[in-house]
C-alpha cells in the first residue's frame, strides 16, 4: 500500500476527522512507515486458523428486560454543549424550504 | 519514613490502632502532591475537598464499624480514563477536557465504598493510546527517578503517584502494556488482570476486547489487597465472569514454590538492554532459590504479535472512539454550520495527533479491500499467539520476561517515531491478546540508577500464584524507592 494524501483525506471523510493540510502530509508519511511494517504479518502463514475476535468463548446471555427508573437525566444533559427543552441541539439537519 | 510513604498493610495497623487517621493521610497526600506535583505532573485534578471529607467518613466507620475493608481511609489516585462521579474525568484529551461523569466506574465505586479516599485523576497518554505519558494535553509525566525522563504509558501518571508517595495506590487500566511498563519504569508493583476478571463500566474505551483495570501499588501484597477490592462480577459489563471470589491477599508469604517457571528464548534476544536481562535472570534465580524448577520455553509467534496487536487494537479504537461526536458530552467546535460539519470539527479539533493517527489507520485497516488482508488476518494471528502461550502452559505454571527492551528513556527521546514507540511494547502485547494475567515486580536497577522489572505471565485467573512468585522474588529484592525532594 502507498499511501497519500487522498488515500488520507479519504479515510479522514470515512472517520469524520478535519484534518489541516500539514496533518494529511504528516499522517501519509505515518502511514506508509506504519502500515509498511504492519502489513509484516502478511507473510505469516495463517492457513486453516479460525479469527479469534475475543479471548471468552462469548455466547449470547440475556437477562430480563425490567425498566428502572433513571432520576438523574439533568446530569446527563449538563455534559452537552447545548440543550434546549430537555434536548439536545445541533445544527439544522433538514435544509429550510 | 513519613506514613504517607507506607504500605497499605502498614497503613492499616496504623489506622486501627487510632495511631493515625484517614484524615491524617489524606492530609499528607495533599501536602505532598501540592510539593511534589509541578516536579512530576502526575495529577491532573485534585479533589481535596471531596477527599477530606471522604476521610471523615472512612474516620468514623474505622471508630464505629467490626469488619471493615483493609482499603477503608486509604488515599488513592484514579487513573483519568475511569468515570468519577462528579470529578472531572478527560482522558488527558482536549475532547473530554470540561467532562465531569454523572457516574463512577465500577472499580471505582467498590473501591469508595470500601471506604478508599479519592485524592484526584492522574496523567496519561490520550485515551490510553502511548508509551510514555507524553501524550497528554496537561504535559508529560515525569519519572519520580530521573524528571528528564519518561514515567511510561499509559499509565504513566499512577505508577509516578505511587512510586513518589503522592498517594498510596492507583488504578491504571491496560490494553498494550499501560500499566505494566509504566510500573516498571518507575519501581512499582502493576497488576493486568486477567480479562474479564475487573469489570470495564465506566472505562472510556481503547480496545475494548483487550483493555483491563488493574492496582498500581507499593508492594505485592497491597496489589493483592486492592485486587479483592475491584474484582469480580459486574452485571454492567457481560464480559466480567462470574464465580471468582477469592481472597488474593492470603497465602501470599509461603515461600514454598512448587512450580515450573518457562523463559522464552524470544524474549531474552538481541535488542534487550544487558542490564535488564540481568535483572529479570536474577530474579527468576531468586524463583529457584524458593523452590521453582526454570526452563526454557519458546513462543515463535512473539515475531508478529506487535503487529497483530497494533491491527486489532487499531480497528477497535477507530470504532470505540466514534462515539465522541460533540453533541452528548465531549468537546463542541462552535462554527459547525451543519452536522457533518459539526462532528468532523469538534473531532478534529479535540483529538490530539496521537489518537487521530490511531483512528486513521483503524478506519483504513477496517475498510472495504483491507478488512480481510489486514483485520481479519490479525485475528487469525491472535488465535495463533494464544495457542502458544496456552501450549507452554501444558509445561511451565508461569512465564517469566523482561516487561520493555530499556528502561525509561528520555523525554521526547521517541515522541517523533510512533513506530519505535509501538515496537517496544513486545514483551507486553502477547498478554493482552490472548487475555492473560501479568504482574511486574521490581528487580533491580540499572547501571544509571534506574528501575528494572520483571513481569510474570500465567494462565487465566491464576493471579494467586503470580502474587505468590511476585511476593517471594519482592522478599528478596527488597522495596525500590526514589528520593523525593521533601524527604531529602
Amino acid at each position: 500500500m502507498e499511501a497519500d494524501r487522498d488515500l488520507v483525506r479519504k479515510i479522514a471523510a470515512l472517520a469524520m476527522l478535519e484534518l489541516s493540510p500539514e496533518e494529511e502530509a504528516e499522517f501519509a508519511r505515518d502511514m506508509n512507515l506504519i502500515m509498511g511494517y504492519m502489513e509484516r504479518l502478511s507473510e505469516v502463514d495463517t492457513h486453516g486458523i479460525e479469527p479469534m475476535e475475543h479471548v471468552l468463548p462469548l455466547e449470547n446471555v440475556l437477562r430480563p428486560d425490567i425498566p428502572e427508573e433513571f432520576s438523574r437525566s439533568d446530569d446527563l444533559l449538563k455534559c452537552a454543549a447545548m440543550v434546549k427543552d430537555n434536548c439536545y441541539v445541533v445544527p439544522s439537519v433538514v435544509d429550510a424550504l | 519514613m513519613s506514613i504517607i510513604d507506607m504500605t497499605i498493610k502498614e497503613t492499616i495497623d496504623l489506622l486501627r490502632r487510632r495511631e493515625t487517621s484517614s484524615r491524617e493521610l489524606t492530609e499528607l497526600a495533599l501536602e505532598r502532591i501540592r510539593q511534589e506535583n509541578s516536579r512530576i505532573n502526575a495529577f491532573i485534578t485534585v479533589c481535596a475537598d471531596v477527599a477530606l471529607s471522604q476521610a471523615e467518613a472512612a474516620d468514623k466507620r474505622l471508630g464505629t464499624e467490626d469488619r471493615i475493608s483493609p482499603l477503608c481511609g486509604i488515599p488513592m489516585g484514579i487513573k483519568d480514563n475511569l468515570c468519577t462521579r462528579g470529578v472531572r474525568t478527560t482522558c488527558a484529551s482536549k475532547m473530554l477536557e470540561q467532562f465531569i461523569p454523572p457516574y463512577d466506574a465500577t472499580a471505582v465505586e467498590r473501591l469508595l465504598s470500601s471506604g478508599s479516599v479519592l485524592l484526584g485523576k492522574l496523567n496519561m497518554d490520550e485515551f490510553g493510546m502511548g508509551s510514555s505519558s507524553e501524550n497528554s494535553i496537561f504535559g508529560s509525566v515525569r519519572n519520580p527517578w530521573d524528571t528528564e525522563r519518561v514515567a511510561g504509558g499509559s499509565s504513566g501518571g499512577s505508577a509516578a503517584a505511587v512510586a513518589s508517595g503522592l498517594c498510596s495506590f492507583a488504578l491504571g487500566s491496560d490494553t498494550g502494556g499501560s500499566i505494566r511498563q509504566p510500573a516498571s519504569f518507575c519501581g512499582v508493583v502493576g497488576l493486568k488482570p486477567t480479562y474479564g476478571l475487573v469489570s470495564r463500566y465506566g472505562m472510556a474505551a481503547f480496545a475494548s476486547s483487550m483493555d483491563q483495570i488493574g492496582p498500581i501499588t507499593r508492594d505485592v501484597t497491597d496489589c493483592a489487597l486492592v485486587l479483592n477490592g475491584i474484582a469480580g462480577h459486574d452485571p454492567r459489563d457481560s464480559t466480567t465472569v462470574r464465580g471468582i471470589g477469592e481472597d488474593y491477599s492470603h497465602g501470599l508469604e509461603q515461600d514454598e514454590l512448587q512450580i515450573r517457571v518457562g523463559l522464552p528464548k524470544e524474549y531474552f534476544g538481541s535488542g534487550l538492554d544487558e542490564d535488564v536481562k540481568n535483572a529479570v535472570y536474577k530474579a527468576v534465580s531468586m524463583l529457584e532459590e524458593a523452590g521453582a524448577v526454570l526452563g526454557e520455553s519458546s513462543l515463535p509467534t512473539t515475531d508478529y504479535a506487535v503487529e497483530a496487536h497494533f491491527i486489532i487494537s487499531s480497528s477497535e479504537a477507530s470504532s470505540n472512539l466514534a462515539r465522541y461526536d460533540g453533541i452528548r458530552y465531549g468537546y463542541q467546535n462552535a462554527n459547525a454550520k451543519n452536522l457533518e460539519e459539526l462532528y468532523r470539527l469538534s473531532r478534529g479539533d479535540g483529538f490530539g495527533s496521537g489518537v487521530k493517527r490511531r483512528i486513521l489507520l483503524g478506519t483504513h485497516i477496517l475498510s472495504a479491500g483491507y478488512r480481510d488482508q489486514l483485520y481479519i488476518k490479525a485475528l487469525r494471528a491472535r488465535k495463533m499467539i494464544t495457542d502458544d502461550f496456552m501450549k507452554n502452559f501444558e509445561s511451565f505454571d508461569l512465564i517469566a520476561t523482561p516487561v520493555y527492551p530499556e528502561t525509561a528513556f528520555r523525554l521526547g527521546e521517541k515522541s517523533g517515531n510512533p513506530l519505535e514507540m509501538y515496537l517496544g511494547d513486545i514483551y507486553t502485547v502477547g498478554a493482552n491478546l490472548a487475555g492473560l494475567p501479568a504482574l511486574v515486580v521490581p528487580c533491580g536497577l540499572d547501571r544509571k540508577g534506574l528501575p528494572i522489572g520483571i513481569q510474570l505471565v500465567g494462565k487465566p485467573f491464576s493471579e494467586k500464584l503470580l502474587l505468590r512468585a511476585g511476593y517471594a522474588i519482592e522478599q528478596r529484592v527488597g522495596r525500590l524507592k526514589p528520593k523525593t525532594k521533601c524527604q531529602g
